[in-house]
């Protein structure tokens, strides 16, 4: 084998691309970046699948308000009873979806409720998290709660 | 009860929002708001497209900034709605941008809390300047979302201490996760702080994204701003920071105070909210001067009258004599009186006052633009065009239809252009100018390296990725999967992968479609100088420049318009710095001076250059399509130049003017006219529209609407909404006139085709002007002009193609010497100077030294002291003197930079020898040299008794050895061509060299081979993409197209190989144009024996 000349890209781009070899802009500095990354990073992604996750299909029943009223989980029907709580919980799209295109509706979020309901037969009152997905506007059973938490009182 | 948005991110807030300020009018519109805020992060870059798109929408405009409180978080700043209001706003974003840098690499922009709440007092009881909400990014939003509700209330209290009455909460509720940052508990603990400390509240979203929809483009802007994965990026809680419609914030509002312990009623939140966006709705003419030109007052030019009267007095005496021509005085007239109706005579001022402070420098400078069709312009010195020898129309610059502001351009030095700007800032004063920016967006390339980062690929795959990527817009990507054929590979990776489950590659065209477009950095505007009055500062924020110590505006080129900014194009042209390198060199070396603006405009030799289409380094024409198009055209004049150089461009070449235009100038085709009145208009293009000017003289002469109402036509010929309403003024004019259908039918079917995509001969006669004295200079001055090119790179060729260049002129090439090479390229006698008597051939002594500047690795300081210190006469000498790092020594040994220390006769024998003593040495050596020595110690003057007593024992390098020292080591093959190192394996394989290509007969079958120097895809009359690459094999270039099945055949190699190899056969286009039209190319990499494979 003989030694040829080799060109660096360098020297044939016509235009070289003065960006740093990082191939990023660099916005901010790096330990703005990092302790930026440091404080936000655990809420981020942890979302709301860090629990065990049931998820099982329901049905649920809306307000004309898109209130929850009731929740039909194994062929039986539960009312809700107290006010539902609802927030939008992360997810890890581009580990769970195989597209991304503009336009594409839920990719970034669940719609969550926390609703208690009651068995009518047995009066028990249990509290779970269902969540709703779009675009097909499905609900799934997220969880179970063995003891739900009270709201945070706000001091 | 109407909700109005106060805090809204658009795409301006680089790596952050993703909506345009239009996409978010037009949503704030639809859903019935009747203001809107936009208040981007650092800055107000998109206040000028806000202000357009309410008045579109019909809402009235707010305007504010997201910024960094040293020590307090991020706060959200509101201008009263005042002129005042919006000064102090401009003045707060300038403080925060103070200290930071151009360069990324600073500190982030903020500014102190006194200072704000200095610029938001006011000296009476009146409302603030500035209003300050503190949301969930500020201090207290911090602390509030950490629950630590005492410290929250504590700094509560420090802001409403010092800005009073100017301080609100902002409550913001993303609906996270409960508990979490930007849940709605976060924002009732808040409003807890808020009722506490008496502070009134408002409500906002937030707002980064348009719709949900766009939060997954979000969350990859939030992980590249922190050069992150998503895996590992702080991310936004979720989707919900969009611009939600009234009823969804009403019922964030009644959740918010739901949670709160506060007895809160929503609506006294939205109330306030309400009231606070009345008190910061902006009158764009009143408070920012929107769309009022401003201009440097007169007195600071030194203008004690009137501006028209001085501009008066100028131009007469600019034109002297040529005022007795009636024509001239007639036209100088006109043009005065539409400039005094205008107000403008003090901006023609400054021009010609910026144009002398150029010339002052000793700057080559040249105008270019549709200013140079102003005789005032030329009266004033600021031109050199004649506008009425030419036939330039003032219309196409400025009448009183045309809404546009004027716009100069003045090409310089490219090298100097930072002096000019630094002394047009000391000229004009500090306080009325300022650069001009401009938004970087998203390409392709930068879009998938994002998009791949974002989604942790590795970086040498996305480079590959990049590197087949070529010119087409990224939110088309999955359609460019199946329409090119250098995809066709990657789409069959990504099939292939999602069927075994893999998404990543589909998610990366996702995102790279996504990210298209969106601006990505602010740099400073290559050309762009704001120049207005002492209020400039007031009416745009700036941050500092890429060019040292000035700032530049946060508005962009189409800002200037609309808000009433006068920007001066002083653009640095490299070839003006390339020429003036090879004027100083011949003056430097032969003692002459050379005037170009005296060389005739009619030299036989130089056109004889320029036809035998060998143009490589001349400005404008050495382009491949360029040199094809003068080898059909076959220029004989400064007029022909003109013409190439308007026919070369998108629009005509993308129209099919140019074949017509070429039978009928060569006369296979006759020209005839459409009316005997459009002899006089066509006769110099042989009938066919080329210019804008004669549009204009068309519709004038056909219609009589003048000439100035003609331009206003020929601008509306392409906007498609309007084009059919100048067809039926045309016709019906036409028609009262006396014109026949025939005629109106066959000359509307010409403006209608090619009217719309014509050029400005004033453009084309400014630039053709450089064009002829580059094509002079090479000519008569060969070295020198190569001297010139190589020192500045001014054409779209790498500097080896230059150097290649000058090798088939037999110009020859002085390798680097440390005792004769400098931090420049130099010519250089390469035999005693004895003058020709004739003159002709001044140049044949003459060689090019190659510049230091070249060596990989060797700094700026390396080569002054070098250069300070030549001669040496040893090595301990250049160490001791010179005080190189050890690596540049060896560099300069290995590519023979030191030979000249070897005894006489060794030279380039014992390279090896030497490297291989200074490696061995080296650090020994380099100690000693530190000894200092007593000042005024002479140099050792002995002969260099250490190189020559070296230790013998390498070979000498071979032929090839050199030349990939040279490339690897300065990127250049000076002693001879990469090719000669192919020469014989391609010689097996019947290869053609671009010399002999001339010789073929048109449709032979050809092979051809060498190192691609351009590749470009011009739009095509047919609207099919050809790709054209030069090649050049060390003859000369080779120039080849690659239609639909040449590129399907060539496939990924078609962008991304450096050498290749081609097939095709030969396409004869004129006497000296000769292109090959390939049938398939391939990559030529590595050794000959690889040449003859690759099918």
């Amino acid at each position: 084998m003989t030694a040829h000349p080799h060109y660096s890209s360098a020297s044939l781009e016509q235009q070289s691309d003065p960006r740093p070899l990082s191939g990023v802009t660099r916005l901010v500095s790096a330990e703005a970046a990092t302790d930026y990354a440091r404080r936000n990073v655990s809420q981020a992604t942890a979302g709301a699948s860090a629990d065990s996750r049931i998820t099982e299909h329901v049905e649920v029943v809306v307000s004309d308000q898109g209130l929850p009223l009731h929740l039909w989980w194994r062929e039986r029907g539960y009312d809700v009873v107290a006010e539902p709580l609802r927030w939008f919980a992360r997810r890890r799209w581009w580990t769970e979806e195989i597209r991304a295109e503009r336009g594409r509706a839920g990719l970034v979020s669940q719609e969550v409720w926390r609703i208690q309901v009651q068995d009518p037969l047995t009066a028990e009152r249990i509290t779970v998290d269902v969540g709703r997905s779009l675009p097909a506007d499905r609900w799934r059973l997220l969880r179970i709660h063995e003891n739900p938490q009270e709201p945070e009182a706000v001091e | 009860m109407t909700f109005i948005h106060l805090h809204v991110a658009s795409c301006f807030s680089s790596h952050y929002g993703t909506a345009t300020p239009q996409e978010l009018a037009a949503a704030a519109a639809a859903a019935g708001a009747p203001a809107l805020a936009l208040t981007d992060r650092n800055g107000i870059y998109g206040a000028v497209q806000h202000i357009g798109a309410c008045r579109d929408h019909d809402l009235a405009p707010i305007l504010g900034a997201d910024l960094a409180v040293h020590g307090h978080g991020r706060v959200t700043v509101l201008a009263h709605g005042s002129r005042k209001g919006y000064a102090a706003l401009c003045q707060a974003v300038s403080a925060a941008h103070e200290g930071t840098s151009a360069s990324s690499s600073g500190p982030e922009p903020a500014l102190s809390r006194e200072r704000l709440a200095q610029l938001s007092r006011t000296s009476t009881t009146e409302a603030p300047l500035l209003f300050v909400l503190l949301g969930p990014e500020s201090d207290i939003g911090m602390l509030a979302a950490g629950r630590r509700y005492r410290p929250a209330r504590t700094a509560l209290r420090q802001w409403r201490q010092l800005l009073g009455a100017a301080v609100y909460v902002e409550l913001v509720s993303h609906l996270a996760p409960p508990g979490e940052e930007l849940s709605t508990a976060h924002a009732a603990r808040m409003l807890s702080a808020a009722a506490a400390c008496r502070v009134p509240t408002v409500l906002t979203n937030a707002v980064r994204l348009c719709t949900a929809e766009e939060a997954a483009t979000a969350d990859v802007l939030d992980a590249v701003r922190v050069l992150s994965s998503l895996d590992s990026a702080p991310l936004q809680p979720n989707d919900q920071g969009w611009l939600k419609p009234e009823t969804e914030m009403l019922s964030i509002a009644a959740e918010i105070c739901k949670a709160s312990t506060v007895v809160v009623e929503p609506e006294a939140i939205l109330r306030t909210t309400e009231d606070l966006a009345n008190a910061c709705q902006i009158d764009p003419t009143q408070h920012m001067t929107y769309g009022v030109p401003k201009i440097p007052e007169a007195h600071v030019i030194g203008i004690e009258g009137s501006a028209d009267e001085e501009l008066r007095f100028r131009c007469e005496q600019g034109l002297a004599a040529r005022l007795e021509q009636p024509q001239v005085r007639h036209r100088l007239e006109h043009e005065l009186a539409v400039i005094e109706d205008l107000g403008f005579s003090a901006y023609f001022l400054t021009v010609a006052e910026v144009t002398r402070l150029i010339q002052e420098l000793g700057v080559r400078c040249a105008a270019r633009g549709s200013g140079v069709s102003s005789l005032v312009v030329h009266a004033l010195g600021v031109s050199p065009i004649d506008p009425l020898k030419h036939g330039l129309i003032f219309e196409r610059f400025l009448s009183l239809n045309r809404a546009t502001l004027p716009d100069i351009d003045i090409d310089v030095e490219s090298e100097r252009r930072h002096e000019i700007y630094q002394r047009v800032f000391d000229r004009f004063g500090k306080e009325r100018v300022t650069l001009m920016s401009m938004q970087n967006a998203y390409r392709v390339r930068g879009a998938v390296r994002d998009a791949g980062m974002a989604l942790g690929l590795p970086d040498d795959e996305l480079d590959q990725l990049a590197e087949i990527m070529w010119r087409f817009p990224a939110r088309e990507f999955r359609q460019a999967l199946e329409d090119k054929p250098e995809l066709k590979h990657l789409a069959e990776r990504i099939e292939t992968e999602r069927v075994s489950g893999r998404a990543q590659l589909d998610l990366l065209v996702d995102l790279t479609e996504r990210l298209d477009r969106l601006p990505r950095h602010i740099s400073t505007h290559p050309c762009g100088v704001i120049l207005g009055n002492k209020d400039l500062l007031s009416l745009t924020p700036v941050q500092p420049s890429g060019v040292t110590g000035l700032p530049m505006s946060q508005f962009g080129k189409d800002d200037m318009d609309p808000a009433g900014f006068i920007k001066l194009d002083i653009l640095g042209v490299r070839m003006q710095s390339a020429i003036a390198h090879c004027l100083g060199e011949i003056e430097r070396t032969t003692g002459d001076r050379i005037s170009l603006d005296t060389i005739s405009f009619e030299d036989p030799a130089t056109f004889d250059l320029i036809q035998s289409t060998h143009t490589l380094g001349c400005f404008q024409i050495e382009s491949p399509g360029q040199r094809e198009l003068i080898g059909k055209l076959i220029p004989a004049s400064l007029e022909d130049l003109i013409l190439d150089i308007s026919l070369f461009r998108p629009g005509p070449m993308g129209a099919g003017m140019v074949r017509p235009f070429l039978e009928r100038r060569h006369g296979f085709e006759s020209t005839r006219y459409p009316h005997p009145d459009l002899i006089e208009i066509l006769e110099e293009t042989y009938g066919v529209i080329v210019y804008h000017e004669q549009v204009l003289r068309i519709f004038d002469t056909m219609t009589g609407c003048g000439l100035a109402a003609a331009d206003e036509l020929r601008r509306s010929l392409s906007r498609e909404h309007k084009s059919a309403e100048v067809e039926s003024f045309f016709r019906s004019s036409t028609a009262e006139r006396g014109y026949t259908q025939e005629v109106t039918d066959e000359v509307w079917r010409q403006l209608a085709s090619f009217g719309s995509f014509g050029f400005c001969k004033a453009h084309a006669a400014a630039f053709a002007v450089p064009t002829y004295q580059s094509a002079w200079l090479k000519t008569h001055y060969p070295a020198a002009f190569m001297t010139g090119l190589f020192e500045h790179d001014p054409g779209m060729y790498p500097l080896r193609l230059l150097v290649a260049e000058a090798r088939r002129l037999e110009i020859p090439l002085l390798p680097m010497d440390i005792n004769r090479s400098t931090g420049h390229f130099r010519l250089e006698t390469t035999q005693p100077a004895t003058r020709l008597s004739n003159g002709n051939q001044p140049d044949s002594n003459w060689g090019i030294r190659m510049a230091l500047t070249t060596l990989k690795g060797i700094s700026a300081a390396e080569i002054r002291r070098i250069e300070n210190e030549q001669p040496f006469d040893s090595l301990a000498d250049l160490r001791a003197r010179a005080k190189p790092r050890l690596n540049t020594m060896k560099s300069m040994a290995k590519v023979g930079a030191l030979d000249s220390f070897l005894p006489a006769g060794t030279g380039r024998n014992r390279r090896n020898d030497l490297f291989d003593w200074i490696e061995r040495t080296g650090p020994r050596r380099n100690q000693q040299a530190r000894i200092p020595q007593a000042a005024g110690q002479l140099a050792f003057p002995l002969s260099d008794t250490e190189a020559s007593s070296l230790p013998t024992g390498q070979s000498p390098p071979t032929d090839t050895e050199v030349l990939a020292t040279e490339l690897d080591l300065t990127s250049v093959d000076t002693t001879d061509h990469v090719m000669s190192v192919h020469r014989e394996g391609l010689e097996g394989v019947g290869v053609t060299y671009a010399k002999d290509l001339l010789n073929q007969r048109s449709g032979a079958s050809v092979r051809v081979a060498g190192i691609r120097v351009a590749t470009q895809t011009p739009p095509m009359a047919s609207g099919k993409r050809v790709v054209f690459i030069s090649l050049d094999d060390g003859t000369g270039v080779v120039d080849l197209s690659f239609f639909d099945e040449a590129q399907a055949n060539t496939g990924e190699a078609l962008f991304a190989a450096k050498m290749l190899m081609a097939e095709g056969t030969i396409r004869r286009t004129g006497p000296r144009a000769v292109t090959v039209q390939a049938i398939r190319a391939w990559n030529l990499h590595g050794s000959p024996a690889e040449l003859t494979s690759g099918h």
